[in-house]
């Protein structure tokens, strides 16, 4: 699977959860950035796209996420593993 | 520039009341008793060791808080009961994670507990490993009163035959913690968590500077074997008894039947929420649970709602946990009237 593939479904699951399916989001994009993208959002971010590629990001990997890339980078991770 | 690049915690000194107050007031509430009373901010939070967790940014600015209560003696290896936990939105969706992981390292607590969490927040605390739940509501009418005011009952079973009849448990009134720690042991650990030292105990219950509570041993035979803590609400020109606590066995509970019965007249009921009671023991004193019956028994006074409420908690004691409303700051004066 390509980075550009694993981003436009990262991107789906943060429409979904976010009930937004005109969200823009980048690999830049902070949650400062992104309306609603608070705790309790982030863990359902989580548990959608651990679901969706099949791997495990653990604590440590979720308390690192503060971009979408760090999500990117937790699944290409977790799938070269 | 963005100001939330940089976040250190770290544990709250004194000079740190007014911007925790400032925090609360415009990130929480305006009129929230801890920014109208320093008085009872103070009592609650800074008594002794500053019992506060606090994400502050790069410009010294906080954005985030976790408040706590310590159930023991000392400040390490106690019990912890979280009670005051906001962030604010920046750039760290983890950022709440990471105040309560500084306050596990730092504290080392035997246990975590925390009542009135949000209910989407669950799955958090499921993802942390720990357990969570509802309180149950149970209550102790007044059955000699036909119409009530503050809680709304239509009918209420007849439950003679479930209740013990026995007369051989007694509460006993304690005015202050000598003599509650004369008549009880404050070393005895029960099975259940969390453990209640004798500070706490006398900080929550008797040197509350709002809330008139009494304490009542529970006597069976010569021996004081647990006891409960009670607070009078009231809503609509009547009131109500709160059991805000309960300590030590709970099978001597159920022959108290009596007793209750005395100590609800001029009440409407006797309300207790809590989790991890026995439910047999309740039933055979004559409690009611308050999801089993047609009736709605309110828990907020301040402002004064006759609904239903549901509280949710979590803990990290995998069994054996038992929690009431006054645990944390759940049983806490909402309204300030300032002249206390």
């Amino acid at each position: 699977m390509t980075e550009d593939e694993i981003f436009v479904k990262i991107k789906e699951i943060f429409q979904d959860i976010l009930d937004d399916e005109l969200l823009e989001i980048g690999l830049d994009s902070t949650p400062k950035e992104i309306d609603g993208w608070d705790s309790v959002v982030n863990i359902d971010i989580v548990f959608a796209v651990e679901a969706e590629f099949d791997v495990k990001f653990g604590l440590e990997g979720i308390q690192s996420i503060s971009k979408v890339s760090d999500v990117l980078r937790l699944v290409k991770s977790g799938l070269e593993k | 520039m963005d100001q939330d690049l940089k976040i250190e915690i770290s544990k709250a000194r004194p000079d740190h009341v007014c911007a925790i107050q400032d925090f609360i007031r415009t990130d929480w509430k305006e009129d929230h008793i801890f920014v109208k009373s320093r008085k009872f901010f103070n009592y609650q939070y800074f008594t002794s060791d500053p019992a506060f967790y606090l994400a502050i940014n790069d410009q010294g600015a906080i954005v985030g808080l976790l408040g706590y209560i310590n159930y023991g003696p000392e400040a390490k290896n106690s019990d912890i009961y979280l009670s005051l936990w906001k962030v604010r939105q920046t750039n760290d969706p983890s950022l709440g994670m990471k105040l309560l992981q500084t306050l596990i390292t730092d504290l080392e607590p035997r246990a975590l507990h925390c009542g009135g969490i949000a209910k989407p927040t669950i799955r958090i605390y499921r993802y942390l490993g720990y357990s969570t739940g509802k309180l149950t509501t149970s209550f102790f009418p007044n059955r000699k009163i036909s119409k009530f005011e503050i809680a709304e009952i239509s009918s209420l079973p007849d439950i003679s035959a479930q209740v013990v009849k026995s007369t051989q448990s007694k509460l006993v009134q304690f005015e202050d913690i000598d003599s509650l720690a004369a008549a009880y042991s404050f070393d005895e650990k029960t099975e259940k968590t969390p453990y209640k030292s004798r500070p706490y105990i006398d900080w929550r219950y008797f040197k509350h500077p709002v809330y008139d509570y009494k304490v009542y041993g529970v006597l069976s035979g010569e021996r004081i074997s647990s006891y409960l803590v009670t607070r009078t609400l009231k809503a609509n020109g009547k009131k109500s008894l709160r059991i805000v606590d309960f300590v030590g066995e709970e099978m001597n509970l159920r022959c108290l039947h009596s007793e209750l019965t005395n100590l609800v007249q001029g009440y409407e009921f006797i309300e207790f929420t809590h989790a991890g009671m026995d439910p047999q023991v309740l039933r055979e004193a004559g409690f009611l649970n308050a999801a089993d019956c047609d009736v709605t028994i309110p828990l907020y006074y301040e402002p004064f709602l006759k609904k239903n409420i549901e509280v949710y908690y979590f803990t990290t004691e995998k069994k054996g946990t038992r929690m009431c409303l006054g645990d944390g700051d759940q049983d806490r004066p909402n309204i300030w009237d300032g002249n206390k």
